[in-house]
């Protein structure tokens, strides 16, 4: 059985490294020549790099848990064939027009000619801007919803039909005003993605404090938990699986909302992830345009996984109930 | 426990702010720096909504044919409403605090809808409401068929899962260029965000949902002498339901949040296009126009539309607890 798995194995891993052989060794399409091969090269080995001492360490060592090397293995699949596909079919054989189909060569390109606008400027000043307005909506939405879910009187006859008139509007609409009212373009941007963020973390703390059982605060309090220590110890982790849902919604909604944004403010000049695609699709130059997605995509994962660690550290008491 | 006629005074005040509003707007002298504001719009709108509000209350609270939660909940929101326009008409209207260019008045506001009756009122309420609905009803239509296959299939939750999880993040509205180029117009690239935007959060909960259901169940059900088909129709989906609505309602939400994001970055019609381009042209009494009917799409068929689908399929939950 184990040699059975290696063998699939090692066929994942091998695509990677066919990928890049062909790309060196099969001429470019006739329309689209001298594609420069380096940078898409060296991404694929250093992915082949990275699944082989998966293999070589979770599988062959057994180290890592099976099914998470195998859940490694079949999403290298999806991404390794949507690689091989697109090298082949659109950069070798030349299928589709060049123009609004790049091939993956001319892709990875930009990476290294738009280096520091796309990769540095762009990329740090979205996630520094995301950051900005996204920290302040957890600190205020978490504490607020946290007490209203506690205090029935209060979310009943007030925040609840508040938050249900308000919290379904989309943020986005408030970009222009925002950027009318406020002093700056960035406060208007920072202050739009805390609007989308606050409230799904909000509507999910209030959620997750309301269906917590009761029982348990009834208890702490019988065994003299202060208030603050009720929050903190008791209501805080009881409602965080809720939370935590709440904050993947509002990430998502502020991500949107930061794209929306930063496509309206770049007129005024300042650059963003969202600004790069929005600026170099009325350039219609979608190599940049494919090139940017896929650095959203690959800042959206590593952002994801930072945060699924956090989650997983914070509720780990959750997985030890289980086991 | 308050008895009935202290719930009907707090009812009654709700109501009365209505005209409230109505007859300080006709008596209170317009501030100096905003003359002669067009009032009739406002006020035969308020007047409408008290009309309404009138007769729900009647029927649901005195002929008791509605739920004292749920007569409550419209209550309280029309006082909140209800308190926004009056500080709204007293402070910038009467008073005239703040100025007059990106605070416009609520009767100039509303007066809009009328002035621009056709283009705004009619025809872009009408191309955005078509497209969010085109977009999201393909979501439902792909995102619970195969969140259902993923979620009974446990090798393909496995890879799908995390895969979606990762794919659900990328903010959709990064697409809209790219889809503007390979589809035919940038309606149809804008319906394609909209779907992408919904599917996921809905096939992430039904795979989530149905992945869930307790094994015992089916067993049971299998011992019952079911066959598969019976036991996807009666088991399955109703189990999955609470969560695919879930989904579905964070679904519904987005696809707004992407509408209005596409339509304000790239479209030639629409609710965000009519906001951006008197946004761009500087008519905030427009822009506000825009926000708050958008706004009132939003709520109008989340309320109206989603959350009466969700009681009704979620009947037997209310039964049990």
């Amino acid at each position: 059985m184990k040699i059975n798995k290696s063998i699939s194995y090692l066929i994942v891993i091998s695509l990677f490294l066919l990928t890049i052989i062909l790309n060196q060794f099969v001429p470019d399409a006739a329309n689209r020549p001298n594609q420069p091969k380096l940078i898409f090269n060296m991404f694929l080995g250093i992915f082949f790099l990275t699944l082989l001492s998966v293999f070589i360490y979770g599988h062959l060592l057994g180290k890592l848990k099976k099914n998470g090397v195998r859940t490694v293995m079949d999403l290298s699949v999806i991404f390794g064939v949507f690689f091989f596909l697109w090298l082949i079919l659109i950069g070798k054989f030349g299928y589709t027009d060049h123009l609004r189909f790049p091939s993956p060569n001319t892709v990875f390109a930009v990476y290294q000619t738009d280096f520091s606008l796309l990769v540095v400027r762009s990329t740090s000043s979205t996630i520094i801007r995301l950051m900005q307005g996204y920290a302040p909506a957890i600190a205020l939405a978490v504490p607020i919803g946290l007490f209203v879910g506690r205090h029935v009187n209060v979310h009943d006859r007030v925040a609840y039909p508040i938050a249900k008139m308000i919290a379904p509007i989309p943020p986005v609409i408030f970009v222009p005003y925002a950027i009318e009212l406020l002093p700056t373009i960035d406060m208007a941007v920072i202050f739009v993605i805390f609007i989308g963020a606050f409230w799904p973390i909000y509507v999910n703390t209030v959620y997750g404090v309301r269906n917590f059982d009761y029982r348990y605060i009834e208890a702490a309090k019988t065994l003299g938990a202060s208030e603050k220590k009720l929050y903190t110890k008791i209501l805080f982790p009881g409602a965080f699986p809720s939370i935590s849902a709440g904050l993947f919604i509002g990430l998502v909604l502020s991500f949107i909302v930061l794209a929306v944004a930063e496509g309206i403010g770049g007129s005024y000049g300042f650059p963003g992830l969202g600004w790069y695609v929005l600026y170099f699709a009325d350039l219609f130059d979608y190599e940049k345009i494919v090139a940017a997605i896929l650095l959203i995509g690959l800042v959206v994962v590593v952002w994801t996984a930072i945060f699924d660690r956090i989650q997983g550290r914070i509720l780990r008491w959750q997985v030890k109930g289980d086991e | 426990m308050s008895s009935k006629t202290d719930i009907g005074i707090r009812y009654l005040i709700s109501i009365a702010v209505f005209p409230l509003i109505i007859l300080l707007n006709l008596l209170l002298p317009d501030a100096a720096n905003r003359p002669d504001q067009p009032k009739n719009v406002l006020n035969s709108l308020l007047l409408f909504y008290f009309g309404i509000l009138s007769i729900y209350v009647l029927y649901g609270h005195i002929l008791n044919k509605q739920p004292t939660v749920r007569v409550q909940m419209v209550t309280d929101i029309s006082l909140i409403f209800g308190s926004f326009i009056l500080i709204w008409v007293i402070f910038v209207g009467k008073l005239g605090f703040l100025n007059t260019h990106s605070f416009p008045d609520p009767n100039t506001v509303f007066k809009v809808y009328m002035t621009d009756f056709d283009f705004l009122t009619y025809q872009s309420s009408k191309a955005s409401i078509i497209r969010a609905f085109l977009g999201y009803f393909l979501a439902l239509a792909t995102a619970i068929p195969l969140g259902i296959f993923a979620g009974r299939n446990l090798r393909a939750f496995s890879v799908s899962y995390p895969f979606s999880k990762v794919t659900a993040h990328i903010p959709p509205i990064v697409y809209l260029p790219y889809a503007v180029a390979i589809f035919p117009s940038i309606n149809h690239a804008i319906i394609f965000i909209i779907f992408i935007g919904a599917f996921w959060p809905i096939l992430i909960n039904t795979m989530f949902g149905v992945y869930n259901i307790d094994p015992k169940i089916i067993e049971f059900a299998k011992i019952l002498g079911a066959n598969d088909k019976r036991i996807l129709a009666k088991v399955i989906v109703p189990a999955a339901t609470p969560y695919i609505l879930a989904g579905s309602l964070i679904g519904l939400v987005v696809s707004f949040v992407l509408l209005t994001a596409g339509e304000m970055v790239g479209a030639n019609a629409g609710l965000g296009f009519y906001l951006m381009y008197y946004f761009d042209v500087g008519y905030f009494d427009k822009v506000v126009a825009g926000i708050l009917l958008i706004s009132f799409w939003v709520f109008f068929w989340i309320t109206f539309g989603f959350d009466l689908v969700q009681s009704r399929l979620l009947r037997w939950q209310r039964k049990i607890g």
